[in-house]
């Protein structure tokens, strides 16, 4: 079994027309003046095809990287183009893109979310995957459902011996082991459990749950690789995450109680075909089922504020990809998903808050109050096809895909004692043509540039008859990106990629102090959003590895056509990510600096009494027109590698996050009469220790 | 052994407290002029009722300052979160009623279309009641020198998103909200009462407060989640205010379910002594209220 030893960080930028992934062999020790041969996993038949702004590592390199707690997904926030995630959201900030806008794909199969609702962790295991791959926008016609980016995990091939690892650090303890069956059958168990409650109660941190809900998470998987005949396999994979967290305000008056209770679950169960036929061309079919769910239980005082979501989630991914001629593959592939959701609400139409609200941390929600309960069906086929075509130094890659939307929702204006519902449906085409062209120049510099058409459907939840609009159709975007790469020296590259997105019909608040019978929606939300990312890599050389990612972006919303442009609640001007490692021996010692602007907020400008609450309210200024403080923290990271015996290899690790201990600000906060201004800040410094043992 | 895995994970969180925002908030200290409260009687009425609304101010008694009555006639945006809309705070949508600290006026005739469930004719969204069901009219009173206040006047709409049974029903048994009334505050240091006007200084003074069974009133509701009427009984609020001294909390009061009739706080008087102004206001969960002012005199 090939395992890296030194992990190096490579990032294969979507430049390069090979297929194989890079990696250090473990027998080799890193030095810069031995050119280091590299381990080359042979795809037979015709390439997989790659989207010009992807960056793909595997999960070895991904997990040593500082910060990432021994987590491969974790390396997403260390990458160009990713926004920085408020502590504990978790969520992805991809080209300034709404988090809810872009998808988290494993093998193909859409999953609800890449990390547990804290954002420590992923939720998919990862002695599980073989590679993680960022693409944050302009990608090619067989992805889809989606105006954001994408993050796509690939889960490995099983080996054929045995295998185990075991690793426990404060935050969890996870386990995964594989072993051969028979000589056709691979089986991979694994599993998590979240152990963050129980260290704080060791640490006897009684009052933390008043200010950081502590999060309580597990996942799951396994799979089962089968090998059918020559060139043709079938896995089975199954995949499971659970997410819940309690915050608990007390207060002498019931009025001033809150109490936020939130768990969130998904299941997937999928078969993935694989089979490379006598002419080269590869069949890829995965059918998959699924289940989501999420539910959010907050009260304040007496006003509830509840939100529950039962989804089954269920689709097909059909790709041929066969060479027409030598300069020219053609890909065909259907892609198929469907939810039917069961949604119950109550409370008011202001929680949860909307991106684009006025609001201040903090602030109850209003004393309005209302139910709904009800069903959507979102069923999205979506045919694609896609051409590779090879001009000398110059590769095209046209695509095109119609994505056909049936959306129906059980009711269409709210109920009324018990008149039976009509419900709503309808159906959406979307013809969305894409293009991606890499043109390499020299051997040494490559320019890339890419486009498309993009859309996705309504959230379930925005097409309640009461809280939302059961009309609305889906969202679209156009994604264009223009860039090059530069090998600098031997290990050493530049890429510098420009990116533009413009978004329209979004759903947005109907500004309109009288809005429409079950129009509390509208579809009229525009924005955009552009910038420019740069990623300066260097690969192992003297067993130093390290990169700097940064981006500089600007996005910007406008709500109704009449509405003034403003800020996206996630706009981040400056997000700098310097990262690097050292190996010496078997210790390596890792280092990384995060730098980024405030996000936008919106002043207040005065207040006033609310008698019948006895409270202040804010009178707000221009929306998102004044920013957080810029954050910026250093993390540290030192493991030793043991080896324990022939078989078995310990990684000790300790990461010191925000060893600096520095107070970033994540939200103002204000005192109850709204005169004066606090900050909350966000995690202060926090060591995680964790040891992992490889059988 | 434990004392080392302590120790290990005591590095995780070193400072636990780094997130807790430090804002000092003395929300019950009052020493400017301001609106605390405003009763209106009677506490629910139909939108064209005659209203009269009594002002609570935190004013020396020498001041010549009255309280300037408008109400507003401006539906709040979905987009807004706060109790009344913007444009309330601005004067395009003020309706005059006039001034002295007690003022009566009719209510808008307009009241359930804009703030109530009589959404304006062509298909436009009825307004949200709040948990009780109620839906209120705004009533803005500025005082010189104070940011504005707004009192929302509990208003009788009829039940627009029920079934005719339903809200024939509901017409019929429902009651309109009556005021609550404060019984006199009293005052006790380590169990022992004492009069207001007698208290030691330094001392840490239980107040309390009382109101009468009636007052945390039974009312009819309507389930909207499962489309049936039910009864649930009054929450009740107090909150306190005072210009010296130091109050243990801003409000206190009993949920729907607990049957007390009692509110407590603690003040503790300065170490000078001195006459020091308490104000106390008992609100129901609908919209009533009553309130009371006091002189808490700390004697040497």
């Amino acid at each position: 079994m090939t395992r890296a030893r030194h992990a190096s960080r490579v990032l294969d930028i979507g430049l390069g027309l090979s297929s194989c992934l890079l990696a250090m062999p473990a027998s080799a020790e890193p030095n810069a003046d031995v050119a280091q041969p590299m381990a080359e996993v042979a795809i037979v038949g015709v390439r997989p095809r790659r989207d010009a702004t992807e960056l793909k590592l595997t999960a070895e390199q991904a997990r040593g990287e500082t910060g990432t707690h021994d987590d491969p997904a974790k390396v997403i926030e260390n990458l160009p183009g990713v926004g920085r995630a408020a502590f504990g959201s978790g969520q992805l900030l991809l080209w300034g893109a709404d988090p809810q806008d872009s998808r988290v794909y494993v093998d193909g199969v859409e999953i609800p979310r890449l990390y547990h609702g804290s954002g420590i962790r992923s939720t998919v295991n990862g002695n599980l995957l073989q590679s993680v791959t960022l693409t944050p926008g302009a990608y090619g016609a067989d992805y889809g459902r989606a105006i954001g980016g994408m993050v796509r995990l690939e889960t490995r091939e099983l080996s054929d011996d045995y295998h185990a690892s075991v690793e426990l650090s404060v935050l969890d303890a996870s386990v995964f082991t594989s072993a051969q069956l028979s000589s056709r059958v691979r089986l991979g168990l694994g599993g998590r459990y979240g152990l963050l409650d129980r260290s704080l109660r060791l640490v006897n941190a009684p009052d933390i749950a008043e200010f950081f809900a502590v999060p309580r998470y597990h996942d799951y998987q396994a799979k089962m690789q089968v090998a059918l005949r020559e060139r043709e396999s079938l896995d089975v994979v199954l995949l499971g995450s659970g997410d819940e967290s309690e915050r608990i305000v007390s207060n002498s008056d019931p009025a001033r109680v809150r109490r936020a209770s939130d768990s969130q679950g998904f299941e997937r169960l999928y078969l993935r075909y694989r089979r490379t036929l006598s002419d080269g061309s590869n069949v890829q079919v995965v059918p998959w089922i699924g289940r989501d769910t999420s539910r959010s239980d907050l009260s304040f005082g007496a006003n509830p504020a509840l939100l529950e979501q039962r989804a089954l989630r269920f689709g097909l991914r059909a790709e041929h990809r066969s060479r027409l001629a030598s300069n020219l593959i053609l890909s065909l592939g259907t892609d198929v998903a469907g939810s039917r959701a069961d949604l119950d609400r109550r409370g008011s139409l202001t929680i949860p808050a909307r991106e684009g609200d006025l609001a201040v941390f903090g602030q109850p929600p209003g004393d309005d109050s209302n139910v709904d309960t009800w069903q959507t069906m979102l069923l999205d086929l979506a045919p694609y096809a896609t051409l590779d075509w090879d001009l000398g130094p110059l590769t095209v890659t046209p695509g095109l895909r119609i994505d056909g939307y049936l959306l129906e929702t059980s009711r269409n204006t709210p109920k009324v004692g018990q008149t039976p519902s009509i419900g709503q449906s309808s159906l959406r085409a979307a013809l969305e043509p894409r293009v991606g062209i890499r043109w390499r120049v020299s051997s040494r510099v490559s320019l890339l540039a890419a486009a498309g058409v993009y859309s996705q459907p309504p959230a379930a939840q925005d097409l309640s008859a009461v809280f939302g609009t059961p009309t609305l159709g889906p969202e679209t975007a156009l994604h264009a990106s223009i860039g090059e790469s530069v090998e600098l020296a031997r290990r050493l590259s530049l890429s510098v990629t420009g990116f533009y997105r413009a978004l329209t019909d979004l759903a947005v608040r109907d500004p309109s102090p009288t809005p429409r019978l079950a129009g509390a929606l509208l579809d009229t939300g525009t924005g955009r959003s552009y910038g420019v990312q740069l990623l300066l890599q260097q690969r192992l050389w003297r067993g130093f590895s390290g990169s700097l990612a940064y981006t500089l972006s600007r996005s910007e919303r406008r709500d109704t056509p009449n509405a003034d442009t403003r800020l996206f609640d996630g706009d981040q001007s400056h997000v700098l990510v310097v990262q690097g490692s050292q190996s010496l021996a078997e210790w390596t010692l890792g280092a990384r600096v995060r730098y980024t602007t405030g996000i936008p907020k919106t002043p207040i400008v005065g207040a006033f009494f609310d008698e019948k609450r006895d409270s202040h309210q804010p009178i707000f200024g221009a929306l998102n027109s004044q920013r957080l403080p810029s954050f910026w923290q250093l993390d540290l990271r030192v493991d030793r590698r043991f080896q324990v015996s022939q078989a078995a290899v310990l990684l000790a690790y300790l990461e010191l996050l925000n060893a600096t201990n520095h107070a970033n600000a994540e939200e103002y906060v204000y005192s109850q009469d709204y005169a004066r201004r606090g900050t909350v800040t966000g995690m202060p410094f926090v060591a995680v220790f964790g040891v992992r043992l490889e059988l | 052994m434990k004392r080392r895995i302590a120790a290990l994970l005591a590095l995780t969180v070193l400072d636990s407290s780094a997130c807790r925002p430090e804002l000092e908030d003395d929300y019950w200290l009052v020493n400017a002029p301001r609106v605390l409260a405003v009763k209106s009687e009677p506490a629910e009425a139909r939108p064209g009722a005659r209203v009269t609304f009594t002002a609570l101010l935190s004013m020396p008694e020498t001041s010549n300052e009255v309280p300037t009555w408008n109400f507003c006639t401006a539906p709040k945006p979905l987009t807004e979160n706060n109790a009344v809309s913007a444009a309330c705070l601005g004067k395009a949508a003020l309706l005059s009623v006039g001034r002295g600290s007690s003022v009566e006026a009719v209510l808008p005739a307009t009241g359930c279309t804009l703030f109530g469930p009589n959404g304006a004719p062509g298909g436009y969204r009825p307004r949200d009641p709040d948990i009780t069901g109620g839906y209120y009219q705004p009533l803005r009173v500025d005082v010189a020198g104070s940011e504005p206040a707004f009192h929302l006047q509990r208003i009788s709409c009829d039940l627009a998103d029920a079934s005719t049974d339903t809200a024939t029903q509901f017409g019929l048994s429902y009651v309109a909200n009556r005021n609550p009334q404060l019984e006199p505050i009293r005052a006790s240091v380590d169990g022992e009462e004492l009069g207001l006007d007698a208290i030691p200084p330094g001392a840490r003074v239980e107040l309390s407060v009382s109101w009468a069974a009636s007052d945390s009133e039974r009312y009819t509701y309507f389930d909207r989640t499962r489309n049936v009427l039910t009864e649930r009984r009054e929450a009740m609020r107090v909150s306190w205010y005072t210009n010296g001294g130091r109050l243990e909390t801003e409000s206190s009061g009993r949920s729907e379910d607990d049957p007390e009739l009692n509110a407590q706080n603690h003040w503790t008087a300065p170490e000078s002594g001195g006459s020091f102004a308490l104000w106390v206001i008992l609100r129901d969960s609908r919209g009533g209220g009553d309130f009371a002012a006091a002189q808490l005199r700390v004697q040497p």
